[in-house]
């Protein structure tokens, strides 16, 4: 009988060649445990317990069944699906006109302009939020003025109290800042658009616009479709913004479920905060799910 | 006999070093300058103790403190809120400082100002900091408006806010004031300084209640509103806190609002012609709430003699009036020179009147229902009763 495992010559562990890939993803693993796997499992499992008359004790889903109780939660998760609807259907437009912009002939310095549009994905989100708030001052911003100056406003917008636009204004944030990201991936994907495709249609007549509906876009399919589940993603864990922004406000036209958990978190009530997270979680890791599913299915094809 | 000397001063090393503690102190980064300062004195006075300092700021002291006090990593001395301080020590994270802060004088501390770290019997905190709200003025905008001083009642204040606004055509120009109800925390504690001045309760004895359902309520807020629909104050407060008032007041598109004393300095930087006054009331001078800063020992920290020697030294009165940014939590730190300028005196007489800031474990939440209706309502998506009843009916619901 041969020993697999054991010292070798030089005193070191010798590995049998099925296991030596072991040592080289060691590392990346238990980095994923401590920093992912664990937290998620503790999450979880807050999200089950509460305080009792015996103390911390297990109360099954009891936290999810007070949560969905909770006076204001329809109100959090209508504004979390408005936003993250709104949101998501902005990036994308935005993000696949500037990407079809820059491949248009003639357009020049693509690389500049490029670097240029990519600045909001980069600008750190508190110092983002601090100048947008300062854009949308009633009294001293620049978009009044603007507007004002331009005679297309007789007087200031409440941008930010008015209850029909605080939530459009803040979501133009979150647009701003996400849509260089859908860019760059589409961007990337028009790179890969079958130059004879785009011949054939324009032999056979087709219109820009035809070419873009019937070519373009079925070739971006894939791109578009992970793109968009990244986004959502970042939409249903948004905090920053909308925090800083409006606090909520005005009169809660702009709470979203991530303001609960950060509210709930600040009173100690880390069973609240736990289940709404979770159920955030869930949600994100649905959308997670059919990326991972996707990919892996392009990948095998 | 040589010997003996060495041996004695190397037992006498061991037993300082033995006694000598790093302690850590969690300060916010308004006090940073001051901190050091008072640090450099303690470890002079202190040999062998060094204090490492940790800045926090207001955005996120909260959870730093909250996730700290419950975890390995407390440091041995915080920083904190007057009015957060009970709901750590309902939860147990706190030393118990009773028998140290009687022996130091419990006597000598503003009341008001030790009872915000008082939980059954038993201090938690030793307060520094306490102040409460007052009224700022522009003296040159009220003069134009023909005004000779501050109102100081609720009729004077609304006289007077026809007076001071200015309209240029539709658009008005300059308002009377401006209320910071664009952050919930800042705004709680205006409408609650109207809510106590007309006599409420915010919550039933046991605190299993809050009781805005009553006539209390609706006036307090009805009043706020009113300064709104009679154009005193600018919708756009609903985008503000404390600094965009201030910001407000500094560029003289407002000529009075009410804050702490820790405005008086940037408005006299800024050159403004300044006058303070006592809050309006109903029948006089208004209610504040009463707030501040305390150091708290963490139960967890492993250095709480060290940490109290730190403690008792920031408490001294020459050290309190060096340490706070607005006024000191003891009677004999009130007396020092830099408390009674004109502009400070309102604010002291004010603290006499003040009511402490609320406490409750789920007060997030419960500030969360207040600020939501209170915006509501000064919308004009619900009445004042409305907005008051339904935040008494959802706060309740959920405590």
């Amino acid at each position: 009988m041969t020993m697999e495992t054991g010292p070798d010559a030089s005193g070191g562990i010798h590995l049998p060649k099925r296991l030596e890939w072991v040592p080289a993803v060691l590392p990346g693993v238990l980095v994923a445990v401590i920093l992912t796997t664990y937290p998620s499992y503790s999450l979880i499992k807050t999200s089950l317990f509460n305080w009792t008359d015996d103390g911390f004790a297990f109360v099954g889903l009891q936290n999810f069944v007070d949560l969905m109780g909770r006076p204001r939660t329809p109100l959090y998760l209508w504004n979390t699906t408005i936003w993250t609807m709104m949101t998501t259907l902005g990036a994308l437009f935005l993000g696949i006109v500037a990407a079809l912009a820059l491949q248009a002939r003639g357009v020049v310095a693509k690389g500049l302009i490029r670097s240029l549009l990519l600045l909001p994905w980069i600008v750190p989100q508190v110092a983002a939020a601090v100048v947008w708030k300062w854009f949308y001052s009633t009294e001293f911003g620049m978009l009044n003025h603007m507007l004002q100056s331009a005679g297309l406003a007789s007087g200031p917008i409440n941008w930010l109290t008015d209850p029909a636009l605080a939530l459009p204004a803040t979501a133009m944030l979150q647009i701003w800042a996400t849509f260089p990201f859908v860019m760059l991936m589409v961007s990337a994907g028009l790179q890969t658009v079958d130059e004879s495709q785009l011949e054939a249609a324009r032999i056979d007549g087709a219109s820009p616009w035809g070419e873009l509906v019937h070519v373009v876009l079925p070739s971006l399919k894939g791109v578009l479709f992970i793109v968009t589940l990244i986004i959502v993603v970042w939409a249903l864990n948004s905090f920053t913004f909308i925090w800083l922004l409006t606090q909520g406000g005005p009169a809660g036209t702009t709470s979203i479920l991530p303001i609960y958990v950060y509210v709930s978190f600040r009173d100690f009530d880390l069973p609240a905060s736990a289940a709404a997270s979770v159920l955030l979680l869930a949600v994100s890791l649905l959308f997670a799910a059919i990326y991972v599913w996707r990919v892996a299915r392009e990948e095998a094809s | 006999m040589k010997n003996i000397l060495t041996t004695t001063a190397a037992i006498l090393a061991l037993s300082t070093t033995a006694m000598a503690e790093e302690i850590t102190w969690w300060v916010p980064n308004w006090d940073e300058t001051a901190a050091r300062d008072l640090v450099a004195n303690f470890e002079a006075a202190h040999p062998g103790d060094t204090v490492n300092i940790v800045i926090t700021t207001w955005d996120t002291m909260a959870q730093q403190i909250l996730v700290g006090l419950q975890t390995s990593s407390a440091p041995d001395v915080i920083s904190e809120l007057e009015s957060r301080v009970k709901t750590y020590a309902r939860r147990g994270l706190l030393a118990d400082l009773t028998d140290e802060i009687n022996e130091l004088g419990a006597e000598d501390f503003v009341s008001s100002a030790l009872a915000t770290g008082e939980w059954q019997g038993s201090y938690y905190s030793v307060p520094f900091r306490h102040d409460g709200t007052g009224l700022y003025y522009n003296k040159a905008m009220l003069a134009e408006a023909g005004l000779d001083a501050a109102p100081s009642t609720w009729d004077e204040f609304f006289a007077a806010c026809e007076a001071l606004t200015k309209r240029d055509g539709d658009t008005i120009t300059q308002y009377a004031t401006a209320w910071s109800m664009g952050n919930v925390d800042n705004a709680i504690v205006r409408f609650l300084t109207v809510f106590f001045d007309q006599g409420g309760t915010l919550f039933t004895e046991d605190q299993s209640a809050v009781t805005l359902d009553t006539p209390e309520a609706a006036v307090a807020l009805q009043i706020i509103v009113d300064t709104f629909e009679r154009d005193c104050a600018p919708v756009s407060s609903l985008e503000v806190d404390n600094t965009g008032v201030r910001e407000l007041f500094l560029n003289e598109r407002i000529a009075m609002y009410p804050s702490g004393p820790f405005d008086v300095q940037p408005i006299l930087d800024a050159g403004i012609d300044l006058g303070t006054a006592v809050l309006p009331g109903t029948d006089g001078i208004g209610v504040t709430t009463v707030d501040g800063f305390a150091l708290m020992i963490p139960a967890r920290s492993g250095q709480q003699e060290a940490a109290w020697r730190l403690v008792s030294f920031l408490a001294q009165p020459e050290n309190q009036a060096r340490l706070t940014a607005s006024f000191p939590a003891s009677r004999s730190a009130l007396q020092d020179p830099k408390f009674n300028t004109e502009y400070m005196v309102p604010f002291i007489a004010q603290v006499e009147e003040g009511v402490t800031a609320p406490s409750h474990p789920q007060w997030n939440q419960i500030q969360r229902f207040m600020f939501d209706n209170i915006q509501a309502a000064i919308l004009g998506r619900k009445t004042a009763e409305e907005a008051m009843a339904d935040a008494h009916a959802e706060i309740n619901a959920s405590l």
